[in-house]
């Protein structure tokens, strides 16, 4: 089973126009929208929920107030600042007095703190930190996610998709399309590790320049086979070139450039993908297809790793 | 007063908003401007500050030394599956530790040591008076939670009173790394654009601000004069702190990474907006403090 995450390291360059758009011209492939902190492709993808549960993806300290002795061993082996003093109510006790409390937006669920009480007063509690979702669209099914407000683990909860994605993928035998998050960190290697492919969708900035070096960093760094994609490349044609030129120098290939093309937020306001109009950023996007899908569809092998 | 520039959707021009703003203050008041998207940040290659200190953000990992026993209480304790005990041999795998030391508490003969690995870095400049600082996760690691607290301890010692700015530009997202980029913040500035997907990615970035009780006002970006924003604000009583508008002109002076207060026009429009955030916060607090 294949899988290809479209990924860009800066924000807002045109990943899930380019996914979405693959997602129709695929027709039959198992799509995951693995931005789970600002999941867009649900408003481009018709869709209807047929499955959705619960994840339970991270665990928080918390204490038992009643077994306290107030030793402060908490506080001093917490390396994320989680553990403070408090004034609290307490079962049993009369009145408000002093305690340690746990602030479980700043707690990684390590672990220190349940160790080094004295008294077991501290345990890890599970907690559900969003919901993942299967959906049926008319271009095949949809793994997606929603991340609870302020809940910490999106790493797990993108993996949690791709597990989804998978388990779909190989019942039906097909390939997996994920549309990723900007950045670098946990997210994104959550989001790429075992993919045949990774394309990168950039766009003719400095900006989009500098990050798209630090994506392609990671995925050398991952061994994962690269494209590059240049949305809007005539806004700067210079920078453009710089791109194709720095792509050449580190054997990564430009797959294809888009136009800027008005049509292409006119078709996210009406909320359909791009192909479904007759426009040049949608034909470009065609091409680009026509040179990638063969390695979702290749039974072996894939393409050679990109260094 | 420390001011959050942030999003939810990436793109909307969080960076631009927060470099052009902190240079339209510099000038009258000590600013200091602070990157805190780790994993990608841009906000030097704008503001092109003279660097003055780098240094590296270090991970504490295991190191098991000759007293150790086997028993594998360390690989049980940890939660992130980084030490294995396998055949009379420690195996540690530093990329998946977390350096939270849990390992180190449970060993009872006192076999874990603790070695350091570099995980990013933080650099400190100057441009024309205005502090530049920017936390970079290195490429490959999966931690940016490190590197921005090592950035917020660094910001704290250039600690600000009320009249003086420190503006966070935090990473796209709602994640732990936003709320760690955000907390502490008089107030969060919303940076959206005026489509289906900005407006999405907007009602999450204003969910997160409401749980973690924060204040905050929204700045619509590539305006295009539609309605879209401007409703939802109406609608939820947010104060639209301003607009900037949709401008090729501006797309073009953002491509070649120059900042926009070269230009007499759009000079005029941050310092405007800077002003402005500047009185709303102070009138929050004012108002903050009558009730």
């Amino acid at each position: 089973m294949k899988q290809m995450a479209i990924i860009s390291g800066k924000g807002g360059t045109g990943k899930t126009t380019v996914a979405a758009a693959f997602a129709e011209l695929a027709e039959q492939m198992i799509v995951a929208d693995c931005d789970v902190e600002a999941p867009n492709l649900h408003l481009v993808l018709a869709h209807h929920v047929k499955k959705e549960a619960e994840y339970v993806g991270n665990q928080t300290a918390r204490i038992n107030l009643s077994h306290c002795t107030h030793c402060g061993r908490c506080e001093e082996v917490c390396r994320y600042d989680a553990v403070s003093e408090k004034v609290q109510a307490v079962e049993g006790l009369q009145g408000e007095t002093v305690f340690p409390y746990i602030d479980s937006k700043r707690c990684e669920g390590c672990a220190a703190c349940v160790y080094a009480c004295p008294t077991q007063a501290i345990q890890l509690c599970p907690e559900a930190t969003g919901k993942v979702f299967l959906s049926e669209t008319n271009v095949g099914d949809f793994a997606h996610a929603e991340l609870y407000l302020a809940a910490d683990g999106s790493g797990k909860l993108v993996a949690e998709v791709r597990r989804l994605a998978r388990d779909e993928a190989r019942c039906q035998n097909k390939a997996v399309l994920i549309d990723g998050s900007p950045g670098i960190g946990c997210v994104v290697i959550s989001t790429i590790t075992g993919c045949q492919q990774v394309l990168v969708v950039t766009e003719p900035s400095q900006s989009g320049k500098h990050d798209l070096e630090r994506v392609l960093k990671l995925t050398a760094h991952f061994r994962i086979a690269t494209q590059v994609i240049i949305n809007k490349w005539d806004i700067n044609i210079e920078v453009s070139q710089e791109i194709e030129d720095a792509c050449s120098q580190s054997g990564v290939s430009v797959v294809g450039k888009i136009p800027f093309d008005p049509m292409v937020p006119k078709a996210i306001a009406l909320g359909y993908p791009i192909t479904r109009y007759e426009s040049p950023a949608a034909r470009a996007i065609r091409e680009i297809w026509a040179k990638i899908s063969p390695v979702l569809t290749e039974s072996s092998g894939g393409q050679q790793l990109s260094s | 007063m420390r001011l959050a520039v942030l999003s939810g959707k990436g793109g909307t021009g969080k960076t631009t908003v927060a470099v052009n703003l902190a240079l339209s203050w510099a000038p009258y008041r000590k600013t200091t401007y602070v990157d805190y998207d780790v994993e990608e940040p841009n906000g030097f290659i704008f503001l092109r500050p003279q660097i003055r200190d780098t240094s590296t953000v270090f991970l504490p990992y295991p190191e098991i030394n000759k007293a150790c026993t086997f028993c594998g209480k360390c690989s049980e304790a940890c939660q992130y599956h980084a030490l294995a005990v396998v055949g009379g041999k420690v195996l540690v795998f530093p990329e998946l530790c977390h350096g939270c030391g849990t390992c180190g508490i449970v060993c009872p003969v006192g076999a874990v040591d603790e070695v350091e690995r570099p995980l990013g870095k933080i650099d400190e400049g100057e441009r024309d008076g205005l502090l530049c600082l920017q936390g970079v996760l290195k490429e490959g690691e999966s931690l940016a939670g490190p590197v921005i607290r090592g950035l917020h301890r660094r910001e704290k010692e250039h600690s600000s009173s009320l009249e003086e700015i420190i503006v966070a530009d935090c990473p796209p997202g709602s994640s732990c790394s936003v709320i760690h980029s955000a907390e502490g913040s008089d107030l969060a500035i919303l940076v959206t654009e005026p489509t289906l997907f900005g407006l999405h990615d907007l009602k999450i970035a204003v969910g997160l601000m409401r749980e973690m009780g924060l204040d905050f006002g929204v700045i619509q970006n590539k305006d295009d004069q539609g309605t879209l924003i401007q409703e939802y604000c109406a609608q939820e009583g947010i104060t639209l702190l301003g607009s900037i508008p949709f401008d090729l002109e501006i797309a073009k002076i953002y491509s070649r990474g120059q900042s926009l207060m070269q230009d007499r026009k759009w000079n005029d429009l941050f310092k405007t907006l800077g002003e402005r955030i500047v009185t709303e916060v102070k009138q929050r607090k004012t108002e903050g403090e009558i009730i």
